[in-house]
């Protein structure tokens, strides 16, 4: 007898599985309730889109990312039978809890129409988690969990969960609800990283997921928090303060995945591996120590994260070469602009000239970067703009040799809740629209006025061109231009009410 | 563009000469095989051929061992090519040699592919075009494929959405 399902589901990139049902899996295990988790999203990207006309799975598709998007009848009758499919087949294993991780705002509609039919046909406790509790308006953190209220309203949740799962599961287990984090704006009680569990990933197909590697791609977490404090970034405000597993901790944990389910891939889904240099070489060693001791060749594992640029004084070249042998492929690097004064705005803590040693660094040790890129900062004057063109013109040559394997630039910089430019927008002359408070796009900078919203979207267009030509792989972008249009059109929408 | 040859010479039997030339009428070098040789190269975009010749060298210039092998072979081995500072790795293997020979060449092949050894008089000629990191990106289309995934980037919804874009009032 299962006792919850824990879901998965759309949208979010079919690569691997994800890591919250697994941990919450982990933790029924522990206070031995027999749990299962199921992957709607994975289904859906695979059988499901297989299944369907490609005209209709992309309206399909996009009517879950495009707010304003509507379904035709066809589409309707596809999406219609997809959700059925899943509720029959939750309903085989009769739970008496639903589990749903709603990983992000791309994952609400999907997450409001399903259960707007399991309600109807199915009787069970429902409780939601995850980023995707809040609108995306919102941004990634918000000091309500708009999305939650809202389906509570409309009765097809019981309860949600804002914040970790280990201080708040097994308070639910043993029927306490009444736990800071269970149905609270507020969020859960942090958990202490170091005791975090080895997540299980038995109910997953882990090779069916597509990510081209031959034994699977895990998802693993060496760190909760940052250890920066970027004024557009809310990681700090989310995660509390930087808390970290130690390098062992962290090796032997993917030794025990690599022992139990025979993956070699793994991918780090906190906000940086090298927050702690101490731990980050601790880790690298044990790996490479591992491999010595078992006879196996330097990168046996893979592993892929999001890092910080560090100083030279901070990651010399020793601790690059000792990441290389220990398995790093790509690093994904928040680089953000190719101007020091925007960068210096931003306190990201670096310089280009850290970045050339950076990226000098990762092509000599053959590893792989992906760039993640804000155009539209407050304070970016054209001649920044044109500095962030000039770095990718330079850096080409690292596309050439493989180093840099793409480009993320995101839908241009928003304010977001919990973020220092939001409870600070003074520090920059940042003032809102139309006297309200800044936030998300609705904003401008008293010192830099010609930086309208539409100039802000025209650059990001100018930078994918100028990516385009130089040859850059380039992320994302369908989706994110779709999203700045529908955006932008809503924008328009709201202006025209207000001035009739 | 920035050129930079890298070659391993045996001298023990004299210097082997070498010619470097552009699209045959660009003469970048002439002269004694150095073990580096450094150029920049104003040349149009589009696609151009590298030809290195090595000439000069007689039927004395090889020391065979009793057995009739080769003991000392006077030539010269290209190690390296950077283009615009980019290490051509797999591309270099697509240079074709085209031997001269110094005795009557019936079953000798016309062209050597892959070679890097110039031990014959003979041109290497490898063609290539600028710029040429557009070239190398596009022949190794390195990283993962995106174009049926979550993550692709379509030119035509980029340009359409930047049509859109440029006739919408700035709001």
């Amino acid at each position: 007898m299962i006792h919850a399902i824990i879901l998965t589901v759309p949208r979010k990139a079919a690569v691997r599985p994800a890591a919250a049902p697994a941990i919450i899996k982990q933790i029924f295990n522990k206070h031995r309730v027999k749990s299962k988790c199921l992957d709607i999203n994975l289904d859906y990207f695979t059988r499901f889109q297989q299944q369907c006309d490609p005209v209709l799975w992309n309206e399909i598709d996009e009517y879950l990312f495009i707010k304003n998007k509507q379904l035709g009848a066809s589409a309707q009758i596809l999406f219609d039978q997809l959700i059925q499919h899943w509720i029959d087949l939750i309903s085989t294993y009769q739970p008496k809890q639903l589990l749903i991780s709603v990983f992000s705002w791309q994952a609400q509609r999907f997450t409001e129409k399903f259960l707007e039919k399991f309600r109807s046909q199915y009787t069970c406790e429902v409780i939601i988690g995850g980023q995707g509790l809040i609108r995306e308006e919102n941004g990634s953190f918000a000091d309500r969990p708009t999305f939650a209220h809202y389906l509570k309203q409309l009765g097809l949740i019981d309860h949600w969960i804002r914040g970790e799962a280990e201080t708040t599961i097994p308070a639910i287990i043993q029927g306490n609800y009444n736990v800071a984090g269970i149905d609270t704006d507020f969020f859960a009680e942090r958990s202490n990283i170091a005791d975090q569990p080895v997540m299980d990933f038995g109910d997953f197909d882990i090779r069916s997921y597509k990510n081209g590697s031959k034994h699977g791609v895990l998802p693993i977490e060496s760190s909760r928090g940052c250890v920066r404090k970027c004024v557009f970034c809310d990681i700090p405000t989310i995660h509390g303060g930087f808390r970290v597993k130690s390098g062992s901790q962290l090796a032997n944990e993917m030794i025990h995945y690599y022992e139990q389910y025979g993956v070699r891939d793994f991918f780090f889904h906190d906000a940086l591996c090298n927050g702690s240099m101490k731990d980050f070489r601790q880790f690298n060693r044990t790996l490479i120590d591992y491999y010595e001791s078992h006879n196996l060749p330097n990168r046996h594992f893979v592993y892929s994260s999001h890092a910080i640029v560090r100083r030279p004084n901070a990651m010399r070249p020793v601790d690059f070469e000792h990441m290389a042998r220990a398995g790093a492929e790509t690093m994904v690097l928040g680089i953000e602009s190719g101007s020091d004064r925007v960068l210096a705005d931003m306190r990201k803590d670096f310089t280009m000239a850290d970045l050339d040693y950076n990226m000098a660094q990762y092509s000599k040790n053959k590893m792989q970067v992906y760039f993640l890129m804000i155009t539209g900062f407050p304070t970016e004057t054209e001649a920044d703009h044109q500095a962030s063109l000039n770095l990718l013109t330079k850096y080409q040559r690292f596309v050439a040799d493989g180093t840099i394997i793409g480009v993320n630039l995101g839908t241009t910089l928003t304010i977001e809740q919990g973020t220092p430019m939001f409870d600070q927008p003074n520090t920059l002359n940042i003032i809102g629209i139309n006297n309200q408070r800044p936030q998300g796009a609705d904003w401008m900078c008293k010192d830099n006025p010609e930086l309208t919203y539409k100039k802000r979207i025209m650059r990001r267009i100018q930078i994918q061109e100028h990516c385009e030509q130089l040859g850059y792989t380039f992320w994302k972008g369908d989706d994110q231009l779709k999203t700045l249009m529908d955006k932008y059109q809503e924008r328009l929408a709201r202006i025209q009410e207000l001035v009739h | 563009m920035k050129i930079q040859l890298n070659f391993a010479v045996e001298q023990k039997l004299g210097d082997p000469l070498i010619k470097v030339t552009i699209d045959d009428y660009m003469l970048l070098y002439d002269g004694v095989a150095q073990d580096s040789l450094e150029f920049d190269v104003p040349l149009d975009d589009g696609n151009h051929e590298l030809k290195i010749t090595h000439h000069g060298k007689t039927v004395h210039d090889h020391v065979l061992n009793s057995d009739g092998s080769i003991a000392m072979d006077k030539h010269v081995e290209i190690v390296g090519i950077h283009l615009d500072d980019t290490l051509l790795t797999g591309e270099l293997w697509l240079g074709k040699f085209f031997p001269v020979y110094m005795h009557k060449a019936d079953n000798e092949p016309y062209s050597i592919c892959p070679n890097l050894y110039l031990g014959h008089n003979g041109t290497w000629v490898l063609e290539f075009a600028t710029p040429a990191l557009k070239w190398l990106i596009d022949l190794r289309r390195q990283g993962p494929q995106l174009s049926n995934t979550i993550f692709k980037t379509n030119h035509q919804v980029l340009q359409e959405i930047k049509n859109i874009f440029e006739n919408l009032p700035d709001v």
